[in-house]
């Protein structure tokens, strides 16, 4: 009798929060695809090692597995655990935590199932043919459902909030919620339903490109950490005027950066978008500067727990890929640095590492913050480690790479082999990166799978415990 | 929250302006965009793809070939010179008029230019200074023009005449201009490797033209047979050793041929407006060096 009640108030502490389900759904669906988008970046990459490796199976060419790991890895990975850590620190602070936690599951696996179209398209050859927007048409729709209830659930959750006054977490992630969705309507509208003429599909891709990653994502990015970041370190967000030189800054500058230097359209949006990377500084430094107060001497309480390595590792890939991002408008180096290994070195640094370790950060806070991480913080550890190891290495090299590659194609003396040749070196060398990164993602399913396990089995032993427990004589009386 | 309504006012103005001004202005601009004229010629342009070719693009679109290859030339600035087209009957008069106006020349090179049409006088001066000395070389009874060089290091490789501007892609969906260049620019590849077989040969194996190449193999877009079986004009060329072996024949699948027809479908060589090319006609020499554009290098792709 004793051991059933044990039992019984064990699971109910396991079930207790009605955010869990939601949460570990999108959460551990994210971290599964990401766990494919990286093996698919790891075959891409060892292709250069050699060129006929897989090349007989077209749904394995370079190519197609390049845009598979590249839009799995943003829409099926890093999307779903920022969503996740949102939903959860919004539940957090709610009344009585997610709302429609039902509609909130439902949501993910919608949402898992387009990944899984989306990634059957792109293997099978359905590109779009862009650089940013790549997902198939069909896959789309099934996104746009997943999401659109998944904004019911966040608005719900987000109408239960106990605290009515809003803090910068939350215009942060309001917005990047919205501009996400908003942003990638656009694409979808103006180069798949009704597309646009000639080369203003490339400036329409590269507005969309700039907008989800680097607007949407810094702002979820950043919002999740100004939201997580308290509860990690026991302190304030430094300063709230910052915060807001940060969001205003993102959005009037960072969202006209779309258009790279060189590019075939009229020559004022070439200009405009140099300048609003220029001016992107701004927001960038107060995001830096306000990150830097707030932790301040606290620091070592991001050592202790796994939701602070990640947010350390996360902030570090920020102001790394804004420097990649600044180096490629900047007149003289723009010329060597376009059109290299520069541009994916720095997506890395942005999309993976900055927008995707802040969710994976997230995740972890909220599973710390309710005590449900217990056994599994070595795990966790062990993939902070890794992803900061193979962020590192292939971010380097990638980089390294493009300025390699950057400047033999400006001799012409080089043969285009030659100037293969000079890259190769490091194109191998973020093969490590590209296996470290990878081996990431599976300790963070294995964790989080775990942590699931665990909570699918308590939920079974509550119930367990429930229709087996002896009737009381008073119930047996009535 | 304090000043919430002033913020989310700020985000609305900022995301609004950011998508009028990046994705409405541009289709004002561009989304009516219509053919243009080359120049001098007056020739329409640009020319909607062959039916093959527009096949063929929707094969490079669903291998990624973008991925690897960019579609966009840039350059960095003109030369702007002279060349002489017809030196007219008093060629000792010419050549004088040459070493006032260009004293850097070796009477003994001039005089190799002058009966070597055309002839690269001057490169890389002013117009004014190019108009000054065309004045001059007419009234020694030649003819001459100023020429428009397109300069950078992608047309020093060939890649293009001039750099890519937004009408040469009017009739493309998707356009695929590429964001990392692993292989080489592919904007004019039609121009620089016009050899159908040059180019199906490098679809099957890639190392036959260009070893060390890192592309993979595409054999899945040729159908390998039996020797005598179909027809054995449309099969590939191999050298000793790069084929099936004794007895087959690697013959092109329809899309390997529309791929092939979108490559070949690839210039950029009209001269326009913005971008004006004039190069003597046939490729200046400069006192019989050869200057301006290189032919196709079939062997650099």
């Amino acid at each position: 009798m004793e051991n059933v009640s044990q039992k019984t108030a064990a699971c109910r502490s396991v079930e207790g929060a009605p955010d869990m389900g939601p949460v570990l759904t999108w959460a551990l669906g994210g971290a599964f695809w990401w766990c494919a988008a990286a093996l698919l970046g790891l075959i891409a990459s060892i292709k250069f090692h050699g060129p006929g490796f897989l090349a007989d199976v077209s749904w394995l060419t370079y190519g197609r597995v390049r845009v598979a790991a590249t839009q799995v890895g943003f829409w099926g990975a890093v999307v779903p655990v920022v969503l996740a850590a949102v939903l959860g620190w919004l539940g957090r602070w709610a009344r009585g935590g997610v709302a429609f936690p039902a509609l909130a599951m439902a949501s993910g696996k919608v949402w898992h199932f387009g990944t899984l179209l989306a990634l059957i398209g792109i293997l099978r050859g359905d590109l779009t043919g862009y650089d940013g927007w790549g997902l198939p048409r069909y896959a789309v729709w099934i996104y746009a459902a997943g999401f659109a209830l998944y904004l019911l659930t966040f608005l719900g959750t987000w109408h239960g909030r106990q605290e009515r006054s809003l803090g910068p977490a939350h215009w942060f992630l309001l917005t990047g919620v919205l501009w996400l969705a908003w942003s990638a309507a656009t694409a979808f509208v103006l180069l798949e339903v009704h597309p646009v003429r000639g080369v203003t599909q490339a400036v329409v891709d590269g507005w969309f490109h700039a907008n989800a990653t680097l607007v949407a994502g810094t702002l979820l990015g950043l919002g999740l950490m100004y939201g997580w970041l308290p509860v990690v370190t026991g302190r304030p967000l430094y300063s709230r005027h910052l915060a807001i030189l940060t969001y205003a800054g993102l959005l009037v500058f960072v969202s006209w950066t779309g258009v790279l230097p060189s590019s075939p359209v009229p020559a004022w949006l070439p200009a405009v978008a140099t300048v609003a990377t220029v001016m992107g500084v701004v927001p960038w430094l107060a995001a830096w500067l306000n990150w830097r107060k707030s932790v301040g001497e606290a620091g070592h309480r991001l050592s202790e727990e796994p939701a602070g390595w990640f947010l350390r590792v996360a902030h570090a890939a920020f102001v790394a890929a804004a420097v990649g991002k600044l180096a490629l408008h900047l007149p003289g180096l723009d010329r060597v640095l376009e059109l290299t290994w520069w541009e994916p070195a720095r997506q890395w640094a942005q999309v993976q590492g900055f927008v995707g370790l802040a969710g994976v950060a997230g995740v972890y806070a909220w599973l710390g913050g309710e005590g449900r991480l217990t056994g599994w913080r070595g795990l966790g550890r062990w993939q902070g480690r890794l992803a900061m190891a193979g962020l590192a290495v292939g971010v380097l090299a990638l980089a390294a790479a493009g300025v390699a590659q950057g400047l033999a194609w400006r001799d012409p003396a080089l043969s285009n082999v030659a100037v293969l040749g000079r890259t190769l070196m490091w194109l191998r060398l973020s093969t490590v990166g590209d296996l470290l990164w990878w081996l990431g993602t599976v300790l963070f399913v294995v964790n989080l799978a775990g942590v699931t396990l665990r909570w699918w089995v308590g939920c079974w032993r509550s119930w367990w415990a429930q229709v087996t427990a002896p009737v009381k004589l008073q119930e047996a009386a009535e | 929250m304090k000043g919430g309504s002033w913020v989310f006012a700020i985000a609305l103005l900022g995301l609004a302006a950011s998508w009028y001004g990046s994705v409405l202005y541009p289709q004002v601009q561009l989304g009516r965009q219509t053919e243009t004229r080359t120049v001098p010629d007056g020739q329409l342009y640009p020319v909607a793809r062959p039916g093959l070719a527009v096949q063929g693009r929707e094969v490079y679109r669903s291998e990624g070939c973008y991925t690897c290859h960019s579609q966009q030339v840039r350059q960095e600035g003109v030369a702007v010179g002279l060349a002489i087209t017809d030196a007219g009957t008093n060629l000792t008069e010419l050549v004088e008029a040459i070493l006032a106006v260009a004293p850097r020349w070796e009477r003994a090179r001039v005089a190799h230019g002058v009966t070597n049409l055309p002839f690269q006088v001057l490169d890389g001066v002013s117009p004014a200074e190019a108009g000054a000395a065309q004045k001059q070389l007419e009234a020694a009874g030649a003819t001459a023009v100023i020429t428009v060089r397109p300069l950078g290091p992608d047309m020093e490789r060939g890649w293009g005449l001039r750099r890519s501007v937004a009408v040469d892609y009017l009739w493309d969906r998707p356009v695929m201009l590429g964001s990392v260049r692993v292989g080489p620019d592919l904007a004019g590849v039609g121009s620089r490797i016009p050899d159908e077989q040059w180019l199906l040969v490098h679809l099957w194996d890639p190392q036959i033209h260009s070893p060390g190449s890192m592309m993979p193999p595409y054999r899945y877009l040729f159908e390998v047979r039996p020797q005598g079986e179909g027809e054995a004009a449309d099969a590939l060329a191999l050298p000793e050793g790069a084929g099936p072996g004794p007895g087959w024949v690697v013959v092109p699948r329809p899309e390997a041929r529309a791929l092939v027809a979108y490559l070949q479908s690839l210039q950029v060589t009209a001269s326009l407006f913005e971008v004006p090319v004039v190069l003597p006609p046939g490729g200046g020499t400069a006192a019989g060096e050869t200057q301006g554009q290189e032919a196709a290098q079939p062997s650099q792709p």
